[in-house]
């Protein structure tokens, strides 16, 4: 049993911050047990929604049969209805397809899906499930071919598309004997890809040279970039929907959504590689926002030196619940309380706009207010940050004591 | 005179967030926001015979046979309880 002295010696500098953020990882692991265990929706219920009139159903190898009863007693059938599943924004979605005998679509229903609530809204306000409807199990499905993808939540739109096709593909060949063409594949490498490469290694070079005027320039120019490509054209920043969807373990297709991959995987390897934020400073959209409303006014950095650090335990704590809850309830999308969307996108709950409205008055007051006491994000980079100190400390004490 | 102006701004911002925050905890528990919660909160109230079909469907862990048939009962018994 270890004594209060050595455990003090273990943690090492900082003994109280590591404690805690210890702690905070131990509490995020019982929130991710918690979630693992009770996430997860029958997709029964869904059947009759999706197979209109059926009232009696039967079962078999994943794939649902519903039949009419006559007043006679005789049986007719209805339709076959499955569940499809494919990576959406937050995570998989699931969808339930309700398909006639000769093979038409009529009927598609959400059964589970983990997307940012006010994204996912747009899909039904823009009737994208209806443009399934009537449509033939031996069709594309696809986004860009005869199904158009929801302005605003593309990922989701490809998420939901992506699902129904399986869902029709799998009736079509266990039950109907049509012919189904397969996916074709491809990887999504566009702008957004090329332009975070792009800012890596821009960042990298800003980061490496030694003279200030250049480094400057650099980082004014990869800001700019950031907040056009990143944030005003795409609207693809770093999230705490991300954080929550890597730890929950819902990630995404590659090859349709490689930029969540740059992106993250960018991030984590700079952070733990070289112990630097390649982001946050160097190109983040918001941070450019911010800061570009701090060079009109010329505000300042603001520090007040008695409650600079009980302001971070605050932002800490923020961003702690929002993970908590997000891993807990299995709603990556749901808990990412940032303003992002509704300054790229004009998406968002009222109180988020509130939000944004106040953030932005107040980058006019003082050099980027957000990023430095409310970003969930700041607190997620200094845990790795803390993590590897702590490593570094820990070999450089064995070896010193070898 | 900044320094409480700058904390007025930050609390207004804190409660902004909490408020968000509840909001989406409320919307998933209740089923009134989003996520699979709403679509099985709207799912029991528009068809109440779905719910009885959830419970009657669903088959014991180990039942053999890969074919099972359920009979669903068109009621309100879901929201007689």
């Amino acid at each position: 049993m270890a004594n209060p002295l050595q455990v003090r010696r273990l943690l090492g500098r900082h003994a109280t911050d590591r404690l805690l953020a210890l702690s905070a990882v131990f509490l995020l692991a019982v929130a991710w047990i918690y979630g693992w265990a009770t996430s997860g929706q029958d997709a029964v219920p869904f059947v009759s929604d999706v197979l209109p009139g059926a009232s009696q159903i039967e079962r078999t190898n994943g794939i649902y049969a519903g039949y009419r009863m006559d007043a006679d007693g005789s049986r007719h059938l209805v339709g076959y209805a499955g569940v499809g599943e494919a990576s959406g924004y937050g995570g998989p979605v699931r969808m339930m397809v309700g398909v006639d005998p000769s093979g038409e679509i009529i009927g598609v229903k959400v059964v589970e899906q983990r997307e940012t609530p006010g994204f996912f809204r747009l899909l039904p306000r823009a009737d994208f499930f209806g443009a399934f409807l009537n449509r033939s199990v031996s069709d594309p499905l696809q986004l860009g071919q005869d199904i158009d993808a929801v302005s605003g939540a593309t990922l989701s739109s490809e998420g939901v598309a992506a699902a129904v096709h399986r869902a029709a593909s799998q009736i079509a060949a266990d039950r109907l004997n049509v012919p189904v063409p397969a996916q074709p594949f491809h990887i999504n490498f566009g702008i957004p890809e090329v332009t975070i490469l792009a800012l890596y290694v821009t960042g990298y070079l800003g980061h490496r040279t030694r003279k200030r005027t250049w480094k400057r320039w650099i980082r004014r120019a990869t800001l700019l970039v950031g907040a056009v490509v990143l944030g005003f054209l795409y609207n693809k920043p770093w999230t705490l929907a991300n954080v929550i969807s890597l730890l929950s373990g819902y990630w995404p297709d590659w090859h349709t959504n490689l930029y969540w991959f740059l992106l993250i995987g960018g991030i984590l390897f700079v952070t733990t590689a070289q112990g630097k934020n390649p982001y946050c400073s160097w190109f983040c959209p918001f941070g450019a926002v911010q800061e570009g409303l701090a060079r009109l006014t010329d505000a300042k950095l603001y520090r007040p030196r008695s409650l600079h650090r009980p302001l971070k335990w605050i932002q800490r704590g923020l961003a702690f619940t929002a993970i908590a809850l997000g891993l807990a309830l299995r709603q990556p999308g749901a808990f990412s309380y940032e303003p992002f969307g509704a300054l790229f996108d004009l998406q968002g709950e009222s109180l988020v706009f509130l939000l944004l409205a106040l953030v932005l008055f107040g980058s006019l007051l003082v050099y980027r207010p957000f990023c430095s006491y409310l970003c969930p994000l700041d607190p997620v980079v200094e845990l790795i940050g803390e993590g590897r100190r702590w490593g570094k400390d820990l070999r450089r004490r064995r070896t010193d004591e070898t | 005179m900044k320094r409480s102006l700058f904390l007025l701004w930050l609390g207004v911002c804190l409660v902004l967030i909490l408020a968000a925050v509840g909001q989406s905890v409320w919307g998933i528990s209740t089923g009134h926001g989003f996520g699979s919660t709403q679509a099985i909160g709207a799912q029991i109230h528009q068809t109440p015979s779905a719910a009885v079909t959830a419970v009657a469907t669903v088959p014991p862990r180990g039942t053999p046979g890969p074919t099972f048939t359920p009979v669903i009962t068109l009621s309100n018994t879901y929201l007689d309880q």
